[in-house]
Parts: C-alpha cells; sequence; structure tokens
C-alpha cells in the first residue's frame, strides 16, 4: 500500500546562504501508513513545525522529496496545489491545523469561519453545510455557537472552531501541531478524546505533533521522536517509551505514571515497564494484587 | 519573503563611532547631510566622500554591509542621474538626437547627484548601523525635550517609537503564521485579479488586527504592572553623557565644514 505520507532524505536549512546557516532538519526519512495515527515528539527547536510544514508544501525541502498518496508534490505547481487539494475528487489531502489555531479565525460567524476551507474548495453549498455540521459535530463546537462570532468565545471553543475548519475539509491526513497546548487538564482530555472519536469515525490518517508524552501515548499507534533535527527513535509507544533514560537525556520525559512503573520495577516488584496511561496502570496493579492473593 | 526587510539595522561593535554619545551622532549626522547640499563644486563633494570613507573605515561595519544599504537605492540614484544628464543643459554639447542633448554640465551634475545621493544613504546608515534603535529614539527624546514646553509629551512619542520598532519583527512573523495558517484551509493568496487578490487579504487582516490589539493591551497591562507611568519622573539606568570623544568629533566635522566652504569658495561651482 502506498503511504500516505513519505519524506525522504528531508532536509530544510534556516538562514540559508549565510554564516548563520543551520539545518532545521536534517535527511529525515519517514512513512506515515494510511489510517495511522503518528505521534511525533520532540524538544522545542527540534524540527517538529518545520517537518509537517513540508507535508502540504508551506515549505520547500532543500533537499530530498515529499510524497503524498505516492506523489512528489514539488513536481509541478500542480501537484503542490492538490495537496492541498483536489478539485476532482473534492477531497482535500493534508489538512494543516497549526499551533494555536484560534489565531486563524476572522469570519462574523463561527460558522462562516468552519466553512471558509469547503468554499475555497469550491464545492456546492449542500456540501458545504453538511461538512460545516459534521465537522462541528466532530470537534465538539456545540450548535448554538455556530451563529456567534469566534471572539465571543472561550479559548477551548476557539480552539475547537478552528480544528473544526481544518476537519470541515474533511483531509485525507490531518496534522495537527500542538492542538492541547495552552489548555487546561479538562480541555486537554476533551481534545484527546476528540481526535480518537475523529479516527474512529473517519478512519483517516492523523499526525499529531505534542511534546506531552501523555497526549501521545493515548492515541498513537506509533511515535517519532525528534532530537537535534534528525528523527532520534520511530516504533510504536512501548518501544520508545521504554528507553526512558536516552528520551530524559534529550530533555524529554516519560509519562509520569511510566516512570512510577520503571521505578517500583527497579525495586523488585513484577511490574511491567510499558505503562503510558492511568487506566492501564490500575489494570496491572490490579492483577499484581489479584496474583498476591492467590 | 517579508522577513528580508530590515529596519533599524544595527551592527554590533566597539568603535569610536559606536562608544560615542547617540545625541551627539544624531546632530552631527544632521550637520554632515546639510553640508553635503553645501557643496557646490566638486572638490568640496569630494573632500564630504574620503570624510564618510575615513567614517566607515573608523566604524569598523564592513564595507559589505554599507554596500548592502546602498543596494536598495541603486534604482533611484540611477533614475536621477538619467534625469539630470539630459535635463541640465550647458557648456560643449556631446551629442544630439531630436531633443535630447548630451552636454558637459548634463554628465557633471549627474554625476555630482550621484555622488551626493550616496553620500546621503551612507552617512545616515552609519547612524542606525552604530546605534541601537533604543539609544536612536533615547537621543530623539532627549534632544526634543525642549518641545514639552509647548505640552508636547516627548517621552511618550519616543515610547510610541520604540515600542513600534520593536514590534516589527513580532508582526512580520505573525503574518506569516497567519498566512500560512490561510493557506492550509487552502486560501489563495497568489493568484487572481486585484479584487480577488485584495479580498484574499481579509483572512489575514482580521487575525492580526485582533492579536495586535491583544498584544497592545498585554503589553500595557505589563507595563502597568511594572509601575510605569509615563515619563513624569522616570530616571534613566544609562545616562547619557558627553564625553571628550565627542567634543573631538564636533571639532572634527567642524572643520570639515570649513574646508567644504573654502573648497566652495576657491573652485568652480558645478550646480
Amino acid at each position: 500500500m502506498t503511504p500516505a505520507v513519505e519524506v525522504r532524505n528531508l532536509t530544510h536549512y534556516y538562514l540559508k546562504g549565510t554564516e548563520n546557516q543551520v539545518a532545521a532538519i536534517n535527511n529525515i526519512n519517514l512513512s506515515v501508513e494510511k489510517g495511522e495515527t503518528l505521534g511525533i515528539i520532540g524538544h522545542t527547536g527540534s524540527g517538529k513545525s518545520t517537518l509537517i510544514a513540508h507535508f502540504n508544501g508551506l515549505l520547500k525541502p532543500d533537499e530530498g522529496e515529499v510524497l503524498v498518496d505516492g506523489k512528489n508534490i514539488f513536481e509541478s505547481k500542480e501537484t503542490l496545489r492538490q495537496s492541498r487539494f483536489t478539485l476532482r475528487q473534492s477531497r482535500f489531502k493534508v489538512g494543516l491545523c497549526f499551533q494555536y489555531p484560534e489565531y486563524q479565525l476572522f469570519e462574523e460567524t463561527v460558522y462562516k469561519d468552519i466553512a471558509f476551507g469547503p468554499k475555497n474548495m469550491k464545492l456546492p453549498q449542500e456540501e458545504i453545510d453538511r461538512r460545516v455540521l459534521t465537522a462541528a459535530g466532530m470537534a465538539g463546537v456545540r450548535k448554538e455557537n455556530l451563529e456567534k462570532s469566534p471572539f465571543d468565545l472561550s479559548g477551548g471553543e476557539k480552539r475547537r472552531a478552528a480544528i473544526a475548519g481544518v476537519m470541515s475539509m474533511e483531509p485525507q491526513v490531518l496534522v495537527l501541531d500542538e492542538p492541547a497546548a495552552g489548555l487546561d487538564p479538562a480541555g486537554r482530555r476533551e481534545l484527546i478524546n476528540m481526535i480518537k472519536n475523529y479516527r474512529r469515525a473517519t478512519g483517516c490518517t492523523v499526525i499529531i505533533v505534542s511534546h506531552s508524552m501523555e497526549d501521545i501515548a493515548s492515541v498513537a499507534d506509533r511515535v517519532c521522536v525528534l532530537n537535534k533535527a534528525e528523527i532520534a527513535m520511530l516504533g510504536t509507544p512501548k518501544e520508545v517509551y521504554t528507553r526512558d533514560e536516552e528520551l530524559r537525556s534529550m530533555g524529554l520525559n516519560v509519562p509520569e505514571i511510566t516512570r512510577i512503573f520503571i521505578m517500583l520495577k527497579k525495586r523488585g516488584l513484577d511490574v511491567p515497564a510499558d505503562v503510558f496511561t492511568v487506566d492501564d496502570a490500575v489494570a496491572s496493579i490490579r492483577k499484581l494484587s489479584e496474583r498476591g492473593k492467590a | 519573503m517579508i522577513s528580508d526587510i530590515s529596519i533599524g539595522q544595527y551592527f554590533t561593535g566597539n568603535s569610536f563611532l559606536h562608544k560615542m554619545d547617540a545625541r551627539m551622532k544624531f546632530i552631527l549626522v544632521f550637520a554632515l547631510l546639510v553640508f553635503v547640499f553645501l557643496c557646490k563644486s566638486f572638490f568640496s563633494l569630494a573632500l564630504m566622500v574620503v570624510f564618510t570613507v575615513f567614517a566607515v573605515i573608523l566604524s569598523k561595519v564592513p564595507f559589505k554591509m554599507v554596500l548592502k544599504s546602498i543596494k536598495p537605492l541603486v534604482i533611484i540614484i540611477l533614475f536621477t542621474a538619467l534625469l539630470n544628464i539630459f535635463y541640465t543643459t550647458g557648456g560643449t554639447t556631446y551629442f544630439e538626437w531630436h531633443s535630447l542633448k548630451l552636454t558637459e554640465k548634463g554628465i557633471n551634475t549627474a554625476i555630482f547627484m550621484a555622488v551626493r545621493i550616496l553620500v546621503l544613504v551612507v552617512i545616515s546608515s552609519l547612524l542606525t548601523y552604530t546605534t541601537t534603535p533604543t539609544m536612536l529614539t533615547d537621543a530623539i527624546e532627549r534632544l526634543l525635550s525642549p518641545l514639552s514646553v509647548f505640552h508636547i509629551k516627548v517621552h511618550t512619542l519616543a515610547m510610541m517609537m520604540t515600542l513600534a520598532l520593536r514590534f516589527i519583527p513580532t508582526l512580520v512573523e505573525e503574518i506569516e503564521r497567519i498566512m500560512n495558517a490561510q493557506k492550509a484551509r487552502g486560501a489563495e493568496l497568489e493568484t487572481g485579479g486585484l479584487i480577488a487578490r485584495s479580498k484574499a487579504l481579509v483572512p489575514i487582516f482580521v487575525p492580526l488586527m485582533v492579536s495586535s490589539f491583544r498584544r497592545a493591551y498585554e503589553l500595557a497591562f505589563a507595563m502597568t504592572c511594572r509601575c510605569y507611568t509615563g515619563g513624569e519622573g522616570r530616571t534613566r539606568m544609562k545616562q547619557m553623557k558627553l564625553k571628550p570623544r565627542d567634543f573631538i568629533a564636533a571639532v572634527f566635522v567642524a572643520a570639515l565644514l570649513a574646508g567644504v566652504l573654502v573648497l566652495n569658495h576657491f573652485f568652480e561651482a558645478v550646480i
């Protein structure tokens, strides 16, 4: 099967041609399968945001290539356009939702703002209406908010409206850059659940950039760790999170609960070291105590 | 790209010019600009050129950087030279074609004008190369402070200038971010006619305005929290003090004025 997004030997320099030239990302090879959820983790400045801006051609690679659905998006102007949307199939390929997406809201009503993307795709009005309502439902934008001005909403509601604005284009690949940044714990939880529901409902590929290990652990099938412009680790959460020491040397942390379990194990308790969520933790402690009774 | 714009381009250094008092620099640069216009003959202008080159060497700003400040003005310089070459007539005629006449005086004026603009640009860019924007606005504030007699709030004006300069890069960054976000939602910014293009700016400028106001409120709040109440009774951490080197520079520039006037007197005027 052709991967949804693939990058080959991708390198991008900042301040190219000056003495201060640095590689923001250096020789990255990565392929994201269709229907997969990939988490990209990295320290601030590790190149996460630069990497994802290549997926829909906002940034042009200095070396290497980007393939969306098996096609090099920089082949011609037409292919670049198609990476953003294909008119014939009226299907958006890569929908990119930036950090703090609420700062992109501009329309008079939330409804119109969510409709901005589909309108740019020149879809018929009924289709636009359908998409706006579906996306609003999926992103958890309440019906009564649709006719309000986006500037009257609360922070969390704005965030959801902005994400709905990307979802309404029904992209084959949804890329979210730090979707939960700056939200309170409840908002975070809701957002993670929203992403899970979105995946279940659409079966689309989702790429999430974050530096919260907890968030990534609970949604991602695979995790890609970026460090100093290069891929440091790539694998299932289990494979990545058990390399506790290495992650810490990169300025990252494994989820708190995993750390507790790693420490418990060091002290001689017979617990697994690959526990990433509190629910799993509860389950494995139950198992342990039942075994103890028996 | 928009990010190529460089305003208040400061070149870090520790030269004589860097260490001079910003107020003195400001006044002297203003005086020098006037001198350039006082020049009448090639010899007095040549003296200004020699002085300018000397000042560049003294500032230790690389020649490459200085050339960079001239680059955007090349077209203007060429254009004025071209206009002058044909519109000033007098002296020997070298070439004639219909109403266009190439004369000795035309060529002289064209060269004179081009060099004059070059000197003007280099001198004023030396000021920004050797003075940080903060120092510069500080100097303006101090120099304009007599205006407070007329109830003009000089401090407020200077503060506004400092803040405006400070926020240029921030806003440029913000515009790029918003543009990318809207492009990702299928906004077409680079195609279509004039109307389509100006319509496409709405999704950029509304969020930009909103966040500028938000930033302004936040900044005002942060300043209030640090007890900012305007210029009254405000002291400075870095006191501006005139040092011997400032007077040496002033004397030097005064000598230059004398030189320009003497050369003007003894040699034939070009314009």
